[in-house]
């Protein structure tokens, strides 16, 4: 992310980091169009804001790779069943890679691995809730 | 088959949301905006007034000045930002019950991803003016849906009945097999007798067989992929869960290659959150 003057604000551009009044309420929110504040921000003296830039990382934390494999396992899993119309194609291969990518550091944000069994299961024992 | 004009006769609220919601579409689209023409076609609707300088004098905006009037909010947020608000509260207003079940609520998240993932891909090759168009076809595409939930529940159920009973069915079979109709042409059927500009009832009625679209296929195929992108994401839940193939010709008239999509994916992403943060939903 790079810092922007306001008057240098661009179409697309987007808010990496909140803004707050003086009083520390939240004035905006990262995520945020920029284009559609500019008069707002301006009309409250804001000169710089933060925005996001072409190659930056929206988590900055790394995945521990026991935690991240365990992620993989369940996401493959849910992307594999969503795009099994769409097989052999450069694009959708593409689309289905970023977005594998984006919802382990999405889950993982959320604390997912808490709710995945890592232990891989025993096809010889019983299934099911009931058992 | 299902009897239509049971909903027509509960369509006079549908009616009087969606004749100004297009006229101040319409309005935004010119070169040079008259705000006087546009405040007057803001105020037709007062309890949407309402919801504007509410949703203007939030604490988000940290506004020292109460905003009181339409030309206030215009020059204090921003015309952008006003048409943002006033289209995402008329069209949910019209669109979800007062009390949405979570099949309703889902749906909105996805019509929500599809209209910023759609907005998103006609701003990398089409004139700003047009954006808000592509975020309305994207937000409207499953106006279909909408209204099979809120005004045909016994419908709804057998649709959800029959895939249940048979796992991996497409929406749409389901839909043709219960009503011999598809949420698509629900959508087109009244959406064209509400006179809806012909590029929302295109990408209504074809956002799913895009290559029958006669007209306006930027904006049919941007909704398509954009469809297809929020759910590949995941975001909300439409009911159809399977990302559809789309010919390679889609993503060029588009101006997409398969490098873009990891910035694609991140900006529908920031400015989902961006959106559902500012309006609460």
């Amino acid at each position: 992310m790079r810092e922007v003057r306001l008057v240098n604000i661009k179409d697309g551009m987007i808010l990496a980091k909140d803004i707050y009044t003086p009083k520390g309420k939240i004035l905006l929110r990262h995520g945020s169009r920029l284009e559609e504040y500019k008069e707002m921000l301006s009309s409250m003296n804001i000169k710089k804001v933060m925005v996001f830039e072409d190659g930056d990382d929206d988590i900055a934390e790394t995945i521990p790779e026991e935690e991240r494999q365990l992620l993989a396992r369940s996401v493959i899993h849910d992307v594999e069943e969503i795009f099994k119309f769409c097989k052999y194609d450069t694009y959708m291969d593409k689309l289905m890679d970023v977005v594998i990518d984006h919802l382990i550091q999405e889950r993982w944000e959320h604390g997912e691995t808490r709710f995945i069994d890592p232990v891989e299961p025993d096809p010889g024992a019983a299934t099911g809730l009931f058992g | 088959m299902i009897r239509l004009n049971q909903i027509q006769e509960q369509q006079q609220d549908y009616l009087a949301k969606t004749a100004a919601l297009i006229e101040f579409k319409h309005l935004i689209r010119k070169p040079t905006v008259n705000a006087v023409e546009i405040v007057e076609v803001l105020e037709k609707d007062t309890s949407l007034v309402a919801e504007l300088l509410r949703k203007s004098n939030s604490p988000i905006y940290g506004l020292v000045k109460k905003v009181k009037t339409i030309q206030q909010a215009i020059a204090v947020i921003g015309l952008d930002q006003v048409a943002q608000i006033f289209t995402l509260d008329t069209v949910q207003k019209m669109l979800l019950p007062e009390v949405p079940s979570g099949q309703a609520q889902e749906l909105w998240k996805h019509s929500v991803a599809v209209a910023v993932a759609t907005r998103h891909l006609a701003s990398l090759t089409i004139k700003k003016r047009y954006w808000e168009e592509y975020f309305l076809a994207g937000l409207l595409h499953d106006i279909g849906k909408f209204i099979i939930i809120k005004h045909l529940p016994d419908v709804n159920m057998a649709i959800e009945r029959e895939m249940r009973m048979n796992p991996g069915m497409r929406q749409l079979v389901a839909e043709q097999s219960v009503m011999s109709m598809t949420h698509q042409e629900i959508g087109a059927f009244f959406t064209e007798m509400w006179n809806f500009p012909d590029y929302l009832v295109s990408s209504i009625r074809h956002h799913h067989f895009f290559e029958l679209a006669k007209s306006d296929k930027a904006i049919v195929a941007a909704v398509t992929a954009g469809n297809n992108i929020a759910k590949a994401m995941m975001i909300g839940d439409s009911g159809n869960k399977y990302v559809e193939p789309l010919p390679r010709w889609v993503w060029q008239l588009l101006g997409i290659q398969p490098k873009d999509f990891d910035m694609v994916v991140r900006m529908v992403y920031r400015q989902y959150n961006g959106v559902m943060n500012m309006f609460d939903f």
